[in-house]
């Protein structure tokens, strides 16, 4: 109801003038309010819509109120609004009339009932208003038919189709899965906006890189181009959920605006005189089953393996010294979760420092479903001897099998040799003498030992740049440029300043010439002249001859001068006007007095 | 005759600074091979021998595992931080001294701030700063000659105005950090001959060895002098010619007179 009331307000000012002029020659009793409702048609088929009238006799005035909700009736809030004054055997008759779009969701009868209204600031009462829906025609039923085909092809026209190996995976199983965009070669589409985006958050999937791009794909009947990207998708969570993909692409759709060029060759979009929209293209959804992984049976060492691997394990030395660090390669290859698998962990070991290990996976990039995943591990053996590399246990779930398995690597034998002792020789002891434990190193107390003494400096901390010489002439180069621009700026406004000057030197001697000569009118000319291009100057205007008076004033009230300055200005304004075009006497006009105030007016208009 | 004079102290000064040259290398290899050897209080001395002539950071890591071998962190938390002044990107030095403090028991306050406003941040901030002054003066002045509208300026300015104060401020800091630098000590192990169980250094209320203790530092604690009303460091020289400094922690929590021999500046070599 606030459009309505909005809506009242933009009539023009002359049709209320004349409406009150009416009003006026009326008898001048205060005219009695009339309101009418109804629905026309009154009666209408369900496909089709009706419009509901309110008519208001006596006023013009924005009424106020609201409609009340019918179910089953979808009124709309933006009413067309009538408003006639008729004068008809000297009486005058005002009309106001609403008329309110409504459409109905369902076949029967339904009754606005009375509610009120405020004409005028007095309550008045909107009557009951009934509209019949009837059943849908034939007609009716073939349109629909046809919108809904129609909207069948739009969705035919641009959609999104994925493939899921099952109907059910595993919690935290990964699957390969084809994501595929298809775009009916008559559509004008101009490019993808964006690859699909996965509209759920119980499945994480790696990133869609480029699609490979298939033509001629036939599909319902028609031509499609298509775009397919291959990603794993691996479950989060157990239970049923719905997944579904969504994209945007550009098309080219017709210009729906009345252009000279309205015509059907120049509409088609093909030719470039159309414009571009954005179209969102959705996939179905689908219910996936996420099953949780079963409780029995699961190995201690399971840590969310899913698939079905290998594993394989190798060392790059088998003879070290002690300290001296070897690298453990865990593979696990085949078909499964790499992108969630965390590294197998060692058993506590005190014979062997083992550090974090690095990854690296090889294999399909794009899904990361297939290929080997190694697991680097750096050791560094604690103890001298023939050791064994601890063993790696690995645990996996198999979805084919649907029980979980658990493989270990092999142990590796290495031998690590003690290497040579050192000896403080400050604390030399005899032979034989036992070192303290305490002060016995172990090897996680070695460090690196360059055998480069590297870059040779002279200072521990580098001198700081405001004490080189360098830096301080490097700073020439810009204060030059800021010097250099400074006085070409500084130049250029003395010159224009110089010119301004000039010229208003030019204006007075040309104004004491008027005086001379007793030329009133070019002196007040003159004298205008002056006013305008001070005035311009005060507010850089670029044309300051072309303002007129009320223009002037304004310009220097935005320049807040002061108001006995401005009232000043404005008379002399005036009498400029007069001189110049209102014929004013002249002979009574004393010139030289005129002049000392334009001085003054001048000086104060700096 | 002159020409034949300049000549020669030419050639004496490039003839001295390849001897200089020559035996610095020769003693950082001498100590790798004594290192090498098993002898770390040789390759020590080597060490030690070759920092006085020059610096690098190669060297004062060596040195510094040395140190942490022969369990003188105070000494190897001194070589790791000097490695790590002489090449400040270096992981393993950087590793290096947490294990050596985290053997040490020292904590060593670092604030993720801190990397952005230390002594090799300097050239950055002062790039940064005269490079905003003078692109700001002149893309000003230009708009200004160019007739801009003054109330156009005052936005303009404002955020010219804010990214210098920001960046003085760095500068600024840097460069006060900097300073903080020259000043910093590391607590470095006592005389062998001192008996003292606990490794702990005394922080004393008075410049003297009788003096009693305010509080104890440990071994590779870093400490930092006062500096008088006349911005001298403040010292003491006792009669028997021992020199103490009026030291304090950063967060000022730890304030005493110590033993110059008991700790060892960061940005100087004795």
């Amino acid at each position: 109801m606030n459009l309505l009331h909005r809506y009242f307000c933009f009539k023009t000012l002359t049709y209320y003038i004349f409406a009150l002029s009416m009003l006026t020659a009326s008898s001048g009793q205060q005219p009695q309010v009339q309101i009418e409702a109804y629905f026309e048609p009154s009666a209408v088929t369900l496909s089709n819509s009706s419009a509901y009238k309110i008519i208001i006799q006596g006023s013009q005035n924005s009424p106020k109120g609201s409609i009340p909700n019918v179910p089953g009736l979808e009124i709309s809030n933006n009413p067309k609004t009538f408003r006639k004054v008729s004068l008809i055997n000297g009486v005058t008759s005002i009309k106001l009339e609403l008329s309110f779009s409504t459409r109905p969701t369902q076949k029967g009868i339904f009754t606005i009932p009375a509610w009120p209204i405020m004409i005028d600031g007095q309550p008045q009462t909107v009557p009951a208003a009934t509209l019949r829906v009837l059943a849908p025609t034939q007609l009716d039923i073939e349109n629909q038919q046809k919108q809904n085909q129609q909207q069948q092809d739009l969705k035919q026209a641009a959609f999104i189709e994925f493939s899921m190996p099952r109907e059910y995976v595993y919690e935290g199983e990964t699957i390969v899965s084809n994501v595929g965009l298809f775009l009916w070669d008559r559509m004008p589409f101009t490019r993808i906006e964006n690859a699909p985006v996965k509209q759920s958050e119980a499945f994480s999937a790696t990133e869609f890189g480029q699609p490979a791009e298939k033509r001629n794909v036939i599909k319902y009947n028609k031509n499609y181009t298509s775009y397919s990207w291959k990603i794993g998708l691996t479950s989060t969570t157990s239970g049923n959920h719905s997944l579904s993909y969504h994209s945007s692409v550009r098309v080219r759709t017709n210009n729906k605006r009345s252009t000279p060029f309205n015509s059907p060759f120049f509409n088609d979009p093909f030719f470039g005189f159309g414009r571009e929209e954005s179209i969102k293209v959705s996939s179905e959804n689908k219910l996936i089953e996420v099953r949780p992984l079963p409780k029995s049976g699961r190995p201690s060492q399971f840590n969310g393996a899913v698939g079905a691997f290998k594993i394989r394990s190798k060392i790059d030395r088998d003879h070290v010294s002690l300290g001296d660090p070897v690298r453990l390669t865990f593979s696990i290859s085949g078909k499964g979760n790499f992108t969630s698998m965390p590294a197998p962990s060692f058993e506590k070991n005190k014979d062997f420092k083992i550090g974090p290990p690095a990854f690296s996976f090889q294999g399909d990039m794009q899904t990361k479903f297939e290929g080997t995943q190694n697991f680097e591990y750096v050791i560094t053996p604690l103890t001298p001897g023939l050791l064994k590399v601890p063993t790696l246990y690995f645990s996996y779930f198999d979805p084919d099998l649907e029980k979980y398995q658990s493989i270990s690597s092999v142990e590796h034998p290495l031998r690590v040799d003690p290497g040579e002792k050192w000896v403080d020789q400050g604390n030399t002891r005899s032979v034989g003498e036992a070192v303290p434990s305490s002060k016995r190193f172990t090897t996680q107390d070695l460090f690196q030992t360059e055998s480069e003494p590297g870059v040779w400096q002279n200072t521990f901390i580098s001198s700081s740049l405001l004490q080189s010489i360098a830096f301080w002439i490097t700073q020439i180069i810009p204060l030059a440029a800021f010097c250099l621009l400074l006085f070409i700026g500084l130049k250029k406004r003395y010159r224009g300043v110089q010119s301004h000057k000039q010229q208003e030197i030019t204006f007075l001697k040309d104004l004491k010439k008027y005086l001379s000569y007793n030329d009133s009118k070019k002196f007040f000319r003159c004298y205008r002249s002056i006013i305008q291009f001070k005035v311009g100057l005060l507010q850089s205007h670029p044309n300051p001859y072309a303002l007129s008076s009320d223009e002037l004033i304004e310009l220097l009230e935005k320049a807040n001068k002061e108001k006995d300055l401005i009232s000043k200005v404005r008379l002399l304004l005036i009498k400029f006007d007069d001189y110049e075009f209102a014929g004013v006497d002249q002979k009574t006009l004393n010139l030289k007095e005129e002049f000392r105030q334009a001085l003054k007016i001048i000086k104060k208009l700096k | 005759m002159t020409r034949f004079i300049s000549t020669l102290v030419v050639l004496c000064f490039i003839g001295s600074q390849s001897l200089i040259a020559n035996s610095k290398d020769k003693l950082f290899y001498d100590a790798v091979r004594a290192e090498a050897s098993g002898d770390l209080l040789t390759a020590i001395d080597l060490y030690e021998g070759a920092s006085k002539v020059s610096k690098s950071s190669n060297l004062h890591g060596n040195l510094a595992n040395l140190y942490f071998k022969t369990e003188k962190y105070g000494k190897a938390v001194l070589n790791y931080r000097r490695a790590l002044l002489l090449d400040p990107g270096n992981r393993a030095f950087q590793e290096n001294l947490n294990f050596a403090l985290e053997t040490a028991g020292v904590n060593f306050p670092k604030t993720d701030l801190s990397i952005y406003l230390n002594s090799s941040s300097i050239d950055f901030w002062i790039i940064s700063l005269t490079s905003t002054f003078w692109v700001g003066a002149l893309a000003l002045a230009f708009l200004y000659f160019q007739g801009w509208n003054q109330k156009k300026f005052i936005f303009p300015i404002l955020i010219w105005f804010l990214l210098l104060c920001f960046l003085f401020w760095g500068a600024y800091t840097s460069t006060g950090n900097k300073s903080l630098l020259t000043r910093e000590v590391i607590v470095t192990e006592i005389n062998e001959n001192e008996s003292n169980a606990s490794q702990n250094i005394p922080l004393r209320r008075f410049a003297g060895s009788g003096s009693s203790a305010n509080t104890y530092v440990k071994p590779g604690e870093s400490l930092w002098l006062n500096l008088s009303s006349n911005s001298l460091l403040q010292s003491h020289k006792s009669l028997s010619g021992q020199k103490w400094f009026l030291v304090q922690s950063i967060d000022n929590s730890k304030k005493g007179w110590v033993k110059s021999d008991a700790v060892s500046f960061l940005t100087r070599s004795e």
